[in-house]
């Protein structure tokens, strides 16, 4: 086990230089000039590639690169080139909202999403079954931002219970939880029932129930187990996909997250502070993929052996 | 009826209630809570404002709050009238009109406690020519003695800024220039404290230390700003709002969903289309909306170096295919159609131009004229356009492109961000453009579009370049404003009479403010005068 | 189709009897053709152009115009007819999402199977590759690259497909882990076949139904990014409509003109209903028949 986790470490390491590389490539692909951005639309030439110059953009690009990655080293992710705000200053800011918001979403949608399935598996075929697979399609057909303006307009404008965007209220995080929970159950659900339907009909659950336990003791004690390594998969996925694709919803409820920060510095051209953005996204899900690694592998010791060959 | 029937009934019952809801309660929108009391007031705004340090920020909204919290040796009043501020008295000029020398009125002091003296205005502008500042401004100042050696890094300090006394200031031009009241008239001329720049220039605009009406008590980027009354400021009895929290970051539609609820006060970006619509006939919000009209042009841009835009006749084609009505529907007719370079409330604006109009068939005959009856012989076009606030929306993109088509032009639209914008500026035949004032002088929205050194600098999106009006905008330059008018007058005509443009708008800019705050200003220049409010 | 062992042809005959038999299948596979008809005839049945904005089509002030004869469903905020603009945005749309869910389906079950099944080397660094691609949030990827490239509805599919492939891999290499220690598999080593034989003949055909109820999930997910990319601006351009971007535009006149954001709203998810139905069915069949 300890070599699994050590090497899994490893691996991290080497996915971080890979996303700061990334990062890097397309930063010095893209055609836009920082200094010509940084400079505004009124500045002569000069002052341009002073500027230019002064962001040390005119040196090769081994050289731009190095520099980079030692400072990454550092932990110096360098200051915004709108604001020269420190970039980790910005980013520690940021993070609470992006976290907490994408924590309680996908807890929202594994206990919407594995509640429906066990409800659909339990009762397959009658009347709940359907109720959950309605919902769960429901769900999948809304997109996330459409459906945060209707929560939105209705149970904070029309019905003034929740607060109307912002984070000035402790309770800031409900609606746009919900919406993330409601979109997204759906997935948990469709899977959670395939895999308990299929854990169900394994052999050893048949002779756990011909040996006397309860059909619900079964279930949730063999079948749940086996049916969670497809579902501990996905929200891992989801929390990695949520921490920058929470950012139309941040939008839509002008949360002061790191989505919003991240499209800011695109459409600003701001390279160190998206390079920094994704960065910090990255090692949350480096650290995230590594911990359900750990956990697929406790679930289903077959892949300690056969994972790591 | 089968499982299947049943599930899909129950899921498009789901949906048809959530919809009628909406629609429902779309007809009755919740009732305006009652007025807060207090001098606190509460804004909003959708993005953080570019910069609060005078040396950077360079757009009305970071003008707003730089204005609040500095104070410049000249202002403009509400009739964009040059006014002193900080000094005790209009500049005497000398020298030929070369040299300006300004006295401090008593009483400026810093919000940290140091007493405000003419060196610090004299390190302020010294600043902005620093190219370590990466100040967009460095070219405005260029006008006085010994900037561009300094800028060039030839010389240790600039030579036409003279400090004669704690309280006597003496700036030597280059050349007469009477716009250079203006630019020690717009915020980024304020004074800054030596002291806090010396410990962190870069970052001062995050905590801004000033001398205005205001103090910055807090700034969280992307969160919240606090402006607080600054009880040293030597007008401090003419400040009636004690307090201003503003929450940054919520789309213009929740802000004004904000304000009509009675949690938001003052709404800082104009009023969006639907909202403008809806709320325009509702009686109980008509004491919300103000308006004033922006001295600023909107307008698409020929590129006058690509073809097939070089020819004066394809250009008259395409200015007259674009129905100028329907523009302004797509605008909710929150303007009125551009006439001329110069825009209402700038001096010398001439009421008495006619628009262009709309003539489809004028324009077809002059395509054929040209040699490209229905469009035969011409590329497709690619006319890019800026999303966000920094130009006209692709809205009025679209109807641009679509009365082109009608008589035979084939146009493409690439929208993009506006950094990559900016980086494309010159490479496409059209260009969605808009001009905003610096100052109110008419030399301002001529020269900056217009003069061929503009081209590199990149305000003048149409490649135009004509030596003698050249000439003539310098000379002008040494002229009173009275005296110039007839010229710039003169001036715009011709360029207009060669059409770089596609004519469109000059922008009516609303708001939606709650009644309990009077004062609301209607200064042109500056969108916010916090320091005018009364709650 | 002769080519095909007269078993299999069979087979597929039965499991398709199944699917129409129940009546969730038949519905899906109804909406789905119906769907698929109207997008394919799009420029035959819509009554304008989508793009024409008519001078009658706004109010005096710029307002859209409610339903009419003229138009049936009313115009949108420049004028244009919303019901030809919702036929033509449902045939983008289709268009976009069903090639880019395609693409990145056969490029993420080939990389996941390859890695899966042959593990080592291979396995570790399409691993680490994912991990990397996985880590970059897809919209913003997706931002990023839409700046560098030219938008055009191709590069669009190419991004989008990029962007998603890696999920599906993932789950499929996990799938295919756990299939390749098992019994049937071992034998057929034992039995001398070959590698590649193994993979597709048994491996494969086991994770097969989990791929196929993916794929169909998957084609709402993708017209929901589809619509999240138009949202901010980077999904199919102006004035070209998609579900997508009605919803966007739609959504600014949510409180005032709602039918502008709703409709499309509902279009999509009648669509991705209609596939997810479809899909559901499907997969019940094909078990059936295994």
């Amino acid at each position: 086990m300890i070599r699994f986790v050590t090497r899994r470490t490893i691996g991290g390491v080497g996915v971080l230089w890979g996303i700061a590389t990334l990062v890097f490539v397309i930063a010095y692909v893209i055609p836009i000039n920082p200094a010509r951005v940084i400079a505004g639309r009124s500045a002569p030439r000069a002052v341009v590639e002073s500027i230019y110059r002064q962001l040390g953009l005119d040196h090769p690009v081994w050289v731009q690169y190095g520099d980079y990655l030692g400072r990454l080293v550092h932990g110096n992710l360098g200051e915004s080139y709108a604001t020269n705000q420190p970039v980790s200053q910005a980013l520690l800011q940021r993070l609470p909202y992006t976290v907490e918001l994408v924590l309680l979403g996908v807890l929202g949608e594994v206990i919407i999403g594995v509640g429906l399935a066990l409800v659909a598996a339990a009762r397959r075929g009658s009347r709940w079954d359907d109720f959950a697979s309605v919902v769960a399609m429901l769900g999948l057909t809304l997109p996330t931002f459409w459906l945060g303006l209707l929560l939105l307009y209705i149970f904070a404008f029309v019905l003034p219970i929740f607060p109307l965007g912002g984070v000035d209220q402790s309770t800031w995080v409900v609606l746009p939880a919900l919406s993330i929970a409601f979109t997204g159950a759906g997935v948990y659900t469709r899977m959670g029932r395939a895999s308990l339907l299929e854990a169900l009909s394994e052999d050893y659950i048949r002779t756990a129930r011909a040996k006397g336990a309860s059909h619900r003791r079964a279930l949730v004690g063999h079948a749940l187990r086996n049916a969670m390594r497809p579902i501990v998969t996905m929200a891992g996925l989801d929390l990695a996909t949520l921490m920058g694709g929470v950012l139309v919803t941040e939008q839509v409820f002008g949360i002061p997250g790191l989505g919003t920060l991240a499209w800011t510095a695109i459409l600003q051209n701001d390279l160190p502070m998206l390079e920094g953005v994704v960065l910090v996204i990255g090692v949350v899900i480096v650290v995230t993929t590594i911990l359900i690694d750990i956990v697929y592998a406790w679930l289903d010791p077959r892949v300690r052996v056969t994972g790591s060959k | 009826m089968t499982r299947a029937l049943r599930r899909h009934l129950v899921a498009v019952a789901v949906v048809a209630a959530l919809a009628s809801l909406t629609l429902a309660s779309s007809l009755s929108p919740a009732v305006a809570a009652p007025a807060r009391s207090g001098t606190t007031v509460t804004a909003v705004i959708s993005a953080d404002p570019p910069s609060l340090d005078p040396a950077l920020g360079f757009d009305p909204i970071s003008w707003s709050f730089i204005h609040a919290s500095f104070v410049t040796l000249l202002t403009f009043n509400n009739s964009i009238s040059i006014v002193p501020w900080g000094a005790s008295g209009m500049p005497s000029v000398s020298g030929g009109g070369r040299v300006y020398t300004f006295h401090l009125r008593r009483g400026l002091v810093f919000s940290d406690g140091e007493p405000v003296t003419a060196q610090d205005y004299a390190a302020a502008i010294t600043r902005i020519l620093n190219p370590r500042t990466k100040s967009l401004l460095m070219a405005f100042y260029q006008i006085i003695a010994g900037a561009t050696a300094y800028s060039d890094h030839r010389a240790r300090s600039v030579s036409g800024i003279q400090v004669l006394g704690a309280d006597t200031l003496r700036f030597t031009l280059v050349r007469p220039d009477r716009t250079f009241l203006d630019i020690m008239a717009i915020p980024n001329a304020s004074a800054v404290p030596p002291k806090v720049i010396a410990r962190n220039s870069a970052q001062f605009g995050l905590h801004p230390v000033g001398d205005g009406p205001y103090v910055v008590q807090s700034y969280v980027p992307g969160r919240e700003i606090t402006l607080v009354k600054n009880p040293t400021y030597f007008e401090a009895k003419q400040v009636s709002v004690q307090r201003i929290e503003i929450t940054i970051g919520l789309t213009p539609e929740v802000e004004a969903l904000r304000v009509e609820n009675g949690s938001a006060d003052v709404m800082m970006d104009t009023v969006p289309t639907p909202v403008y619509i809806a709320l325009r006939t509702d009686p109980r919000f008509r004491a919300y909306l103000h308006h004033f009209t922006a001295i600023a042009d909107n307008y698409v841009a020929f590129n006058l170096t690509k073809f097939p835009f070089t020819s004066r006749r394809v250009r008259q084609a395409a200015a007259y295919a674009v129905d100028d009505q329907q523009v302004l529907r797509a605008i909710s007719r929150m303007g009125t159609p551009l006439t001329q370079i110069l825009a209402p409330g700038m001096p010398g604006f001439d009421p008495s131009v006619e628009p262009l109009g709309y003539h489809p068939e004028r324009a077809r005959q002059l395509l054929a004229q040209a040699g490209h009856a229905r469009g035969r012989g011409l590329p497709v076009l690619t006319f890019a356009v800026a999303t966000g606030g920094f130009t006209a929306g692709s809205n009025v993109a679209q109807v641009v492109q679509q009365d082109l088509e009608r008589v035979g032009f084939r146009v493409v639209l690439r929208v993009m961000a506006p950094g990559a914008f900016l980086s494309s500026l010159g490479r496409y035949p059209l260009t969605m453009g808009i001009y905003g004032i610096d100052y109110p002088d008419p030399y301002d929205l001529i020269a900056s579009q217009f003069a061929c050194s503009e081209i590199a600098a990149g305000n003048n999106w149409q490649d135009y370049c004509n030596h003698a009006v050249d000439r003539q905008l310098n000379a002008s330059l040494g002229l009173s404003l009275a005296q110039s008018i007839p010229v710039y007058r003169r001036l715009q005509a011709q360029i207009f009479a060669a059409f770089p443009w596609i004519p469109l708008y000059y922008q009516e800019l609303w708001y939606l403010v709650n009644p309990r705050i009077k004062g609301f200003g209607a200064n042109p220049i500056w969108p916010m005068m916090f320091a005018n409010w009364r709650a | 189709m002769s080519r095909w062992a007269p078993a299999r042809r069979r087979r597929l005959l039965d499991a398709g009897r199944v699917l129409i038999r129940r009546p969730s299948g038949a519905v899906g596979l109804g909406i789905t053709v119906a769907l698929v008809v109207v997008a394919a005839a799009a420029p035959v049945l819509a009554p304008h152009s989508p793009s024409t904005q008519f001078t009658d089509g706004l109010t005096s002030f710029g307002a859209p115009v409610g339903p009419s004869r003229q138009f049936l469903l009313g115009t949108d905020a420049l004028g244009r007819d919303l019901l030809s603009r919702l036929i033509f945005g449902l045939r983008n749309t289709l268009q976009v999402a069903v090639a880019a869910n395609l693409i990145a389906s056969v490029i993420g079950v080939a990389v996941g199977g390859i890695a899966g099944y042959f593990g080592g080397w291979l396995d570790a660094l399409m691993m680490r590759l994912t991990e990397v691609l996985l880590a970059v949030p897809a919209i913003l990827l997706a931002g990023f690259l839409a700046l560098v490239t030219q938008p055009s509805p191709t590069s669009l599919v190419l991004i989008i497909a990029g962007v998603n492939w890696y999920y599906l891999a993932r789950i499929v290499r996990g799938e295919v882990i756990a299939i390749r220690v098992r019994e049937f598999v071992e034998a057929a080593v034992v039995a001398g076949a070959g590698p590649w034989r193994i993979l597709v003949t048994h491996v494969l055909r086991q994770v097969w139904s989990l791929v196929f109820v993916y794929m169909t999930l998957q084609f709402s997910t993708t017209a929901i990014f589809v619509a999240s990319m138009s949202f901010v601006g980077i999904g199919i351009q102006p004035p070209t409509p998609s579900l997508g971007n009605l919803i966007a535009d739609g959504s600014q006149y949510l409180t005032s003109v709602p039918r502008l954001a709703i409709i499309p709203g509902v279009l999509l998810a009648v669509a991705v209903l209609g596939f997810n139905l479809l899909g559901d069915s499907l997969r019940d069949a094909l078990a059936v028949r295994d």
